[in-house]
């Protein structure tokens, strides 16, 4: 068990180095740079100091270094805990992150309760009625909700509360909390922003879930034991949540660990983006689009870490609910 | 199991919880409940010779704690009198709107351009604000600024020459650094510096030794860059991070990161409000108001009304838009998208509770209009034969006026801005801002007219039998070639300038469209927006067309639209080697820029002519006679021009305020930044009635 672990952990920085060189390599193909970009900002609005600063810049971030140097140098920084500096914001990525990565675990957190807590007895529900009237209406809105784009949900959403609701729909706080210190009503404002963004993700999450979970379920109601422990005069209640659905389930936590859990932190990204989350994919996104180096390689680095530690803990917990499963 | 699955969730439950409360808080500052807006009693009123003055509750409140001097002692000696729109407000409140980048410009055009001069409200020229009075020499070559006496910094340590001082002789002729050097107004013609002199606490002289300075003062009221950016510098505070004055080892880096007043909390500035709080992950700001700042209303109660004001950073802009439809901000300059979000955002002011200051224009001359370089080189990559000599050919098309007269009324522009703009523009050629200064009386409005009117009728036959006339035959595709009987394809380069990439699509396919059927000539549309060598297409030369939005109120400190003086727009080269100071540059070609000195113009060309009437207007020492000046420019360009084929200009923008605030001035121009509307008007005076 701890020898796997640590394997998994190895393979894990592997992976983080990798995935950070390329995506450097990446930000660097296309030609220019950020202060190319801010140098042509700078002079269309005719500020007469422009050609000045972007010298001075240029020094500042290392953009005059060759390429392998930028990396070596900050992925060495990387590991003594500083991540660079945001070209855009002109500010440490480590100070701009740091709540914004909290609060991306919060949303993805509340994101598979929900989707788990639907998923799951909506599935269980379809495969015991199968073909029901019910059956039929949860297969048709999984079927919509696996089809449907996030974003696309996200803006529809928005324009809904909007337009009908009338409530403020962006962000995760309201104007006055936004810069508050965590109180309860800060909390309060917080859950009333939050629903949004977990209804988003639970309509895209849940339909998928509920299939597969349904699938299992009627493959398990087949099988001898459950006919067995029907014969043995079992409640109906009894012979479906402690006997199938404790096998039907196994694959759901594979699929937490291959697919959940990297979808709801990469997934997420346009949605953020339409919602104005304080996560780190709007950061992220602009950082792309601005080729601003050291802010969007941190991000990709803390996103591969939370997918892969995601991974781990999914594999743990799988082996840890079923005994047959032999972790080596 | 029962129990583990139970386990596991309430691990997440509990997971989530933890988190939740780890979570630091954004700003360690912001420990207090927001205050509710704290709205008293109206002034009392009093007679208009002000002679006692009122304050904020806030601040009578720390008078009171003995934490502040009285609202007397904060004062200047003379506080400036500034007489509300509407009506004396009430304190308190705060105000919320947006931006998308970390400098917060759009915000800072709202209070932050209160230089030694501004723009006056109705954007007819220049007044004086940070300063009392200034006045040129006869010969212009002098100019001086007296200071208002007793004017203090936000923290409350005097304003004076020892400021300007410390940033003139420590900061700008610094050899060490290179961020904030001293621009080219600032300088002679030779290129060294100007002399600045400050005889006393409150007066300081420039002083130029070849060339009058009549132009060069207004340069600070320009945008919110040209003053707060550089050269406003709180000495007593940055001294203490200026590797010269300390013995701490500080380095320029850390100076540079100090001394930026919109992004270091404590910065103390001039500005109705400062900055007090900035989020850890830069994306929330509050400016909060100045118990030093120096303008009182007409009841003696010291400005501004409004606390603070919030800024939150919204990157995405349809986010934004649905923010503004729904009356999230108080005030919304420039945030709400452009004219094609005026339906939408009108349909829902009911339910938002704003209105539209419908007043505000974009100030567009041409949006879009399509760029013609004069100065076309190879390098571009524009077709497979890229060599000097079939750059040339093209040059000496693009160079041919009857060549872009016949572009200019060959196409339909009505059709144009249906397509584009769902009709909502006028139909026009390339121009100034309709609303620039150079255009105000009769005579003005009058060569605004002869110019915008100028070859847009059209005329098909006409055009076609320019193109004959330059011996552009059709080729076997049924397009014309190049005189020489090489083939021809017109590469139109787009970007999302003016603020939207579907505006400019939309306008280039139907051009390429009406450009092809009615003139045969092939058109290739380069959609390059977001690429990193825009910039290098456009200096370098390397364009043939480009879709580009023109506006601008003062076409002096902002030349690049008329005169060929600066390394950009339409005369690239000719511009840049009248920049790097014409024979005298003697940089060698290098890879990537063929041409670092420029190409001189012509003898009698229009860059010549243009170049030479800048020089004039430099040297004209009244307004009236540098107007006329910009009118002989103006003239090259409707006889030789046009330069810019223009489609249409003068849109409406949706510029939209809380029904709640007060004092806010209808008019303005948000297309350029130069005259940094909304700050054209006093912001100081905006309140809430609510």
């Amino acid at each position: 068990m701890a020898s796997y672990i640590i394997r998994r952990v190895l393979y894990a920085l592997i992976m983080i180095v990798l995935v950070s060189f390329v995506s450097f390599v990446i930000i660097k193909l296309p030609p220019g740079d950020f202060l190319t970009q801010k140098l042509s900002q700078l002079r269309a609005r005719g500020d007469r100091s422009a050609e000045g600063q972007i010298e001075t810049y240029r020094v500042r971030y290392n953009l005059d270094k060759p390429f392998l140097w930028q990396y070596s140098h900050w992925a060495w920084n990387f590991l003594h805990g500083d991540f660079g500096e945001s070209f855009e914001y002109e500010r440490p990525v480590r100070e701009m992150l740091g709540e914004r990565v909290t609060m991306t675990i919060i949303l993805g957190i509340a994101t598979l309760v929900v989707v788990w807590a639907m998923a799951i007895p909506l599935g269980v529900f379809s495969a015991v009625k199968q073909y029901s009237m019910g059956d039929q209406i949860i297969t048709t809105l999984s079927f919509v909700g696996l089809g449907m784009p996030g974003f696309l949900l996200a803006l529809l959403v928005l324009y809904f509360a909007i337009t009908v609701l009338d409530v403020e729909a962006t962000g995760l706080f309201s104007a006055d909390y936004v810069n508050a210190a965590w109180s309860w009503a800060r909390f309060v404002d917080l859950t009333n922003h939050l629903w949004i963004p977990a209804f988003i993700s639970a309509v895209t999450g849940v339909g998928g879930l509920t299939r597969i979970m349904r699938g299992n379920l009627l493959d398990t109601l087949g099988q001898p034991f459950v006919e067995a422990a029907r014969a043995r005069g079992l409640k109906n209640g009894t012979v479906i949540w402690k006997h199938a659905v404790r096998i039907a389930i196994n694959p759901l936590i594979v699929i937490l660990g291959s697919e959940a859990i990297p979808g709801i932190i990469g997934g997420g990204g346009l949605v953020s983006v339409v919602l104005n989350l304080p996560t780190i994919f709007p950061l992220f996104i602009d950082s792309l689009r601005k080729l601003d180096m050291y802010m969007a390689g941190t991000c990709i680095v803390l996103i591969t870490l939370l997918t892969l530690i995601g991974n781990l803990l999914a594999d743990l917990v799988l082996a840890w609910i079923d005994p047959r499963i032999r972790l080596e | 199991m029962k129990a583990k699955l139970s386990i596991l969730f309430s691990l997440l439950v509990v997971g989530s919880m933890i988190l939740s409360a780890c979570g630091t808080p954004a700003t360690p500052a912001a420990t207090e409940a927001p205050a509710a807006p704290q709205a008293t009693k109206a002034p009392t009123a009093e007679p208009v010779a002000v002679t006692k003055y009122n304050e904020a509750p806030a601040l009578a409140d720390q008078v009171k704690a003995g934490t502040l001097p009285p609202v007397e002692e904060r004062l200047p000696d003379q506080p400036v009198v500034t007489t509300p729109l509407e009506s004396v407000g009430k304190y308190g409140g705060t105000l919320h709107t947006a931006s998308w980048w970390p400098e917060v410009g759009n915000v800072q055009l709202y209070f932050a351009v209160e230089a030694p001069i501004k723009w006056k409200a109705d954007l007819t020229g220049y007044e004086p604000a940070l300063v009392e009075s200034y006045e040129w020499s006869t010969d212009g070559k002098t100019f001086t600024m007296h200071m208002r006496k007793g004017l203090k910094w936000s923290d409350g340590e005097p304003y004076t020459t020892a400021d300007w001082k410390f940033w003139w002789e420590d900061i700008a002729l610094n050899p060490d650094q290179k961020k904030w050097t001293i621009p080219s107004y600032l300088r002679n013609t030779d290129g060294t510096p100007i002399t600045m002199e400050f005889p006393d606490d409150y007066t300081i002289v420039w002083k130029s030794t070849d060339r009058a300075l009549w132009i060069d003062p207004y340069f600070m009221a320009q945008g919110f860059w040209e003053f707060g950016t550089n050269f406003m510098k709180p000495a007593h505070y940055l001294k203490d991070y200026l590797p010269k004055y300390t013995t701490t080892g500080k380095t320029w880096e850390d100076y540079q990161n100090a001394d930026k007043w919109w992004q270091t909390p404590g910065y103390p500035c001039l500005f109705a409000w400062c900055l007090t709080e900035l989020s850890s992950d830069g994306q929330n700001y509050t400016f909060t108001r100045n118990p030093y700042y120096w303008r009182v209303d007409t009841e003696g109660n010291q400005l501004p009304y409004i606390d603070a004001i919030n800024v939150e950073i919204v990157a995405d802009e349809q986010t934004r838009i649905l923010n503004c439809s729904q009356g999230k901000y108080d005030t919304a300059f420039r945030i709400c998208g452009g004219p094609n979000e005026i339906p939408f955002l009108a349909d829902n002011a009911k339910n938002g509770g704003y209105h539209f200051l419908d007043k505000y224009m974009n100030g567009a001359g041409a949006w879009p209009g399509y760029m013609v370089n004069q100065d076309y080189v190879e390098g571009g990559k524009n077709y497979a034969d890229d060599t000097p000599e079939h750059a040339k050919e093209i040059r000496d098309l693009l160079r041919n006026a009857e060549f872009r007269q016949a572009l200019s009324i060959g196409f339909d522009r009505q059709r144009v801005v249906d397509v584009a703009w769902g009709g909502i523009a006028d139909i026009k050629n390339y121009t100034l801002s309709p609303q620039s200064w150079h255009f105000a009386g009769a005579q003005g409005q009058a060569v605004y007219k002869k110019w915008a009117e100028n070859y847009i009728t059209f005329d098909a036959a006409a055009a076609n039998a320019k193109l004959d006339a330059l011996g552009m035959k059709k080729g076997a595709d049924g397009f014309r070639t190049l005189p020489s009987g090489k083939p021809f394809e017109m590469v139109i380069d787009i970007t999302d300038w003016g603020g939207s990439l579907k505006v400019q699509v939309d306008a280039a396919d139907e051009m390429k469209k009406q450009w092809e059927t009615n003139l045969g000539l092939k058109v290739k549309i380069n959609n390059i927006q977001g690429q990193p060598d825009v910039d290098t297409r456009t200096n370098e030369g390397y364009f043939m067309l480009r879709g580009a939005h023109i506006s601008e109120i003062d076409i002096l400190t902002y030349p690049d639209w008329l005169f060929p003086v600066v390394n950009r727009y339409y005369f690239p080269l000719e511009g840049r080697w009248f920049a790097r100071g014409g024979d005298a540059c003697t940089e060698q070609p290098s890879e990537g820029k063929a041409y670092p000195c420029g190409l001189k113009p012509e003898d009698g060309s229009p860059a010549q002519l243009l170049q030479a009437l800048y020089n004039k207007a430099r040297g004209t020492g009244t307004e009236q006679g540098r107007h006329e000046v910009v009118w002989e420019a103006i003239d090259v360009h409707i006889t030789q021009g046009p330069f810019v084929i223009g489609v249409s200009g003068d849109q409406p923008m949706p510029i939209i305020v809380k029904d709640y605030m007060k004092n806010i001035l209808n008019f303005g121009v948000v297309g350029p930044w130069a005259p940094a509307t909304p700050g054209n008007q006093i912001a100081a005076q905006w309140w809430m009635d609510k």
